[in-house]
């Protein structure tokens, strides 16, 4: 994982040096941005969001007790963020028209049904998914970021999956199934 | 390619990055003011004042008793026990478990017959008596506060020392437990715990 190189980073961060804090959240950037992107379905969101995260990150940082928590930690953060970000400016469709217009002017036509599909799973299913596939943590990472045992976390992740395959082999299949929350 | 994991990764991967905005992010954390503008701006702090307003108007207008013991509390104690109860007067001096005890809200499972109650550390002990068992031992006690590590060895109503096994449940903030010497207590344990749960509702 990316992240996993920035430890001396962290501890350093985490110490009070500022070299290291910023050098942290440059190397932060992308990842935060590819998170919070596909979480949000929108980059412009996703900028805002990884923004404040990172702006949190650099706030907190001297409070992260285990920097090996580093990555669940930072994740989390993003995660708020952009719930956060949604929150200030409510979206009512899974995914704004702009993206399918393309938003992104260099996307492939298979990144946006990826996208859309993505979008087009309900939270919970979403992010659990994001945290795995994009940013690579564990099972056990994911619940402590998201506050959740890991087993939960591999359920969501199966269902996740399954939907996910769905909704890419069918688009018009309905992302909701009979399973409860 | 048809995992859609890896399908997930590559189109993530494919999203173009802004360029890192170190000088917005510089300037932000060198602003006095909160770092990031939460959900609904200022409406939790107010909120916050709203509520503390509320509650300093309620205790100017009816200021808190100093009863320790509540009316429900007094006859539901008189109840079990059948002896009359003394209230603590304000002002006395009152041990911390003590206070913990008058506060307690004491579950009574419905349909047995209670015939004493004890004040515990952190709770109550009913005893209840069973026609097919004897006497049982219900313990309450606060969920929060961990159980005792003495549990798990008990004298029998036989005087007996024995090994027990303990039934635990939690309903709400209290954690209930009874004590099993034999197979026969399952059943008995059971029941109150479905008494319980009748009674908390």
């Amino acid at each position: 994982m990316v992240v996993t190189d920035c430890h001396a980073d962290v501890l350093a961060a985490r110490a009070g040096d500022t070299e290291a804090r910023d050098r942290l959240l440059a190397a932060l950037w992308p990842r935060a941005f590819r998170l919070a992107a596909s979480i949000a379905g929108d980059p412009q969101l996703a900028e805002e969001a990884a923004q404040d995260a990172l702006v949190l990150i650099a706030a907190r940082i001297a409070a992260l007790r285990d920097a090996e928590a580093y990555p669940a930690w930072s994740a989390s953060i993003v995660v708020n963020a952009v719930r956060s970000a949604r929150r200030r400016t409510p979206r009512t469709g899974p995914l704004p028209a702009t993206i399918a217009d393309g938003a992104f002017e260099d996307a492939t036509a298979a990144r946006l049904d990826v996208m859309a599909a993505l979008a087009a799973l309900p939270q919970w299913l979403r992010i659990p998914l994001v945290l795995r596939y994009v940013d690579g943590l564990t099972s056990r990472e994911i619940g402590a970021a998201l506050g959740a045992p890991s087993a939960t976390i591999r359920f969501r992740l199966a269902l996740g999956r399954r939907r996910l395959a769905a909704l890419l082999s069918d688009p018009a299949s309905p992302a909701q199934e009979e399973y409860a929350r | 390619m048809n995992d859609p994991g890896e399908r997930l990764r590559d189109a993530a991967f494919q999203l173009t990055v802004p360029p890192f905005p170190a000088a917005r992010i510089a300037q932000r954390l060198a602003s006095p003011r909160a770092p990031v503008r939460g959900a609904g701006g200022w409406a939790p702090l107010r909120a916050v004042a709203l509520s503390g307003a509320i509650v300093v108007a309620a205790f100017a207008a009816a200021p808190p008793s100093r009863q320790v013991m509540s009316d429900a509390m007094v006859r539901t104690i008189e109840r079990l026990t059948g002896q009359r109860v003394r209230e603590v007067r304000p002002g006395e001096a009152l041990p911390r478990s003590a206070h913990v005890h008058t506060r307690f809200p004491v579950v009574v499972p419905r349909g047995f017959e209670i015939t004493d109650t004890l004040a515990t550390d952190n709770g109550a002990t009913l005893t209840i008596h069973d026609r097919k068992l004897g006497v049982v031992m219900l313990q309450e006690r606060w969920a929060t506060i961990p159980p005792s590590k003495l549990e798990g060895i008990g004298i029998h109503e036989d005087g007996s020392i024995r090994r027990f096994n303990v039934r635990r449940w939690t309903i709400g903030k209290i954690a209930f437990s009874v004590t099993m010497f034999d197979p026969h207590y399952h059943d008995i344990a059971e029941r109150i715990e479905r008494a319980t749960r009748a009674a908390s509702r």
